[in-house]
């Protein structure tokens, strides 16, 4: 019985009361009508619904801030309900934009309803389950609700920049050309070493300054090789690196960062993976090709900052995830307690660069967080000694100041020159 | 549009048989309380302040049951609380109808609605009026087999209604 039910019940007793205890039959009298009203709806009472739904979707992988309408087809395979309503569940943090999640109706038995509505959201993984149908009798004093499945799924994707990807140079290469230097001589545009000649040499590698100073012999340059890699992308999702804010802003760029980053490196040609390290560990497996961008992007879409005490530093990165040798770059604010796990990752033979956010200037340029100046400047300090620390293990670290866009940083950090030692460039 | 003026309609007709019903009694205060709280309904009809409409259910049938205690003709108070009834049943109904989108639809479930709203309404104040009216004498065996065939017609109503009880509720249908 629904909360009406209890009111009526309240006024005929009400009157029944005043009716005995004044011993008049003119007042209970009164509460027929009441009765005979509260009767009708017994006797209409509902039964629970027999709906079967559909949910359609016109596109279930977007962009944030993209449009997406739903369409929700309901069948009634019961016998007719004369009043019906149907509440759709919008997932927590999509926007309706058109339409509405309710819907009152009748519907005959085998008739079909359709609910349509536009909603719009931010990053994240949305999980349509199901809605709720609320059979309700005329009077609307007694209700059979029940949930009908139609479940579907809406990933809204970070949009990823088109940037130039930052130079590297993994121990390791593969074996397909492309843009990374290889560390062996061979075909290639920069200059290896050189060596003797020796027959079948093209004459314009000949070295002639170099066989002048010789009396017989012929030298030939030798250029770098240059091919693709295994990446290895880690994206630090602990909340304790966000300032332990569960939903800082300065995560989304960092998301945005790291998916401009991946999808970087694979349009070079790359092998791709990425681990995302916080509350959890989620991953997509080094892979190539556009699959592995789809599979990147939705595991990015799914990232949020989160705690684990398990997970409190990156002590138990799962390294094996990685290929040995291969590049790996970590994009994180860094903390204190990171530093020795960056040095053994490099002394496990791992190419290292961490592309850290300043999480100090980002909570400095928000207008109701502004420090007191002294005390950025040490948190400053502290802060390019730690970077300092890392740098001297032989780790590459870009210290990203978020006002600046992330193309911006990646042009500046592709010059092929910076390449023989970018480490001396990104600590200028 | 006819829910919405009847459900105005009802509501003033109900507290016109309420002042009548003071007036008759020389109760004058009365009926402008009556009247106040009737001008109050229709406020909140206008401003949709569901729960005031059914505070004011309330407030009529307890001064409808006091009416009845003055002795005023039976009709007046009988007419108000049925009228009542019918403004907060509309009430709501005209809420739920306001989300239908469909204008066919809408006029089916409105016109379904009241074929069954006043003939319950109509049946009651019947009966309220039999109730009223027709006086006889019950000798006491005739009383206890009455009471006894009550009894017996509400077993086999409440059995009725338990075998149409709602089926346990299914996750996918």
């Amino acid at each position: 019985m629904s909360g009406r039910g209890f009111f009526l019940a309240l006024v005929i007793f009400t009157l029944l009361l005043i009716g005995l205890a004044t011993l008049n039959g003119g007042v209970i009298a009164l509460a027929l009508p009441l009765v005979l009203y509260f009767t009708a709806a017994i006797y209409y009472r509902p039964s629970v619904p027999r709906l079967s739904a559909q949910r359609f979707l016109s596109t279930d992988r977007i962009f944030p801030d993209t449009p997406v309408t739903i369409s929700l087809i309901i069948r009634n395979e019961g016998p007719s309900l004369e009043e019906i309503h149907i509440e759709d569940a919008l997932p927590h943090g999509l926007e309706l934009l058109q339409g509405n999640t309710e819907l009152y109706t009748s519907l005959d038995s085998g008739q079909e309803v359709i609910l349509e509505y536009t909603v719009r959201g931010k990053r994240g993984d949305y999980r349509f389950s199901g809605f709720r149908a609320t059979y309700r009798e005329g009077a609307g004093l007694f209700e059979a609700t029940s949930p009908v499945q139609a479940s579907h799924r809406l990933i809204v994707r970070p949009r990823p920049a088109r940037l130039k990807p930052m130079r590297i140079r993994p121990p390791q290469t593969r074996g397909f050309a492309g843009p990374i230097p290889a560390r062996q001589g061979g075909a290639g545009v920069d200059f290896f070493t050189v060596r003797e000649y020796q027959s079948g040499d093209q004459q314009r590698r000949i070295n002639w300054k170099v066989a002048a100073r010789s009396e017989a012999d012929l030298y030939t340059n030798v250029y770098e090789q240059e091919r693709v890699a295994d990446v290895g992308i880690i994206l630090d999702a602990r909340e304790q690196s966000y300032g332990d804010l569960p939903d800082h802003p300065l995560f989304e760029k960092v998301v945005q960062a790291t998916a401009s980053i991946c999808e970087g490196y694979l349009n070079d040609g790359n092998r791709v993976g990425l681990l995302v390290y916080g509350g959890g560990i989620e991953s997509a497996f080094p892979g190539v090709g556009k699959t592995q961008r789809q599979r990147i992007l939705q595991v990015l879409a799914r990232a949020r900052p989160g705690r684990n005490f398990a997970l409190e530093t990156l002590r138990y990165l799962p390294t094996r995830f990685f290929p040995p040798r291969s590049q790996i770059i970590l994009v994180s604010p860094l903390l204190q307690a990171d530093v020795d796990v960056l040095i053994s990752l490099r002394a496990l033979g791992y190419a290292v660069l961490v592309i850290s956010p300043n999480l100090l200037l980002f909570d400095a340029a928000q207008e109701n967080k502004a420090p007191d100046p002294l005390a950025l400047r040490l948190a400053l300090a502290e802060r390019a000694l730690l970077l300092q620390k890392v740098r001297r293990a032989g780790v590459q670290v870009i210290d990203w100041n978020t006002e600046v866009p992330i193309e911006q940083i990646s042009r500046r950090y592709s010059v092929r020159s910076l390449a023989v030692n970018p480490t001396v460039e990104a600590s200028r | 549009m006819t829910t919405r003026r009847l459900l105005f309609g009802a509501l003033i007709l109900s507290t016109l048989c309420l002042a009548v019903g003071s007036l008759l009694r020389g109760f004058i205060a009365g009926a402008f309380v009556a009247l106040l709280f009737g001008a109050l309904g229709v406020v909140s009809l206008v401003q949709r302040w569901r729960w005031l409409i059914g505070l004011l259910f309330l407030i009529f049938a307890f001064y409808s049951a006091i009416l009845m205690l003055l002795q005023v003709p039976f009709y007046l108070p009988v007419l108000a609380v049925a009228l009542m009834l019918i403004t907060w049943d509309l009430e709501y109904f005209q809420e739920r109808l306001e989300h239908i989108r469909s204008p066919e639809t809408a006029r089916a479930v409105q016109r379904y609605h009241f074929l069954h709203l006043f003939p319950v309404v109509a049946g009651g104040v019947l009966l309220s009026w039999i109730a009223l009216v027709v006086h006889f004498q019950l000798r006491f065996a005739a009383a206890l087999i009455l009471a006894a065939l009550v009894i017996f017609l509400l077993s086999r109503l409440v059995a009725y209604l338990a075998g149409r009880s709602t089926p346990p509720p299914q996750g996918t249908p």
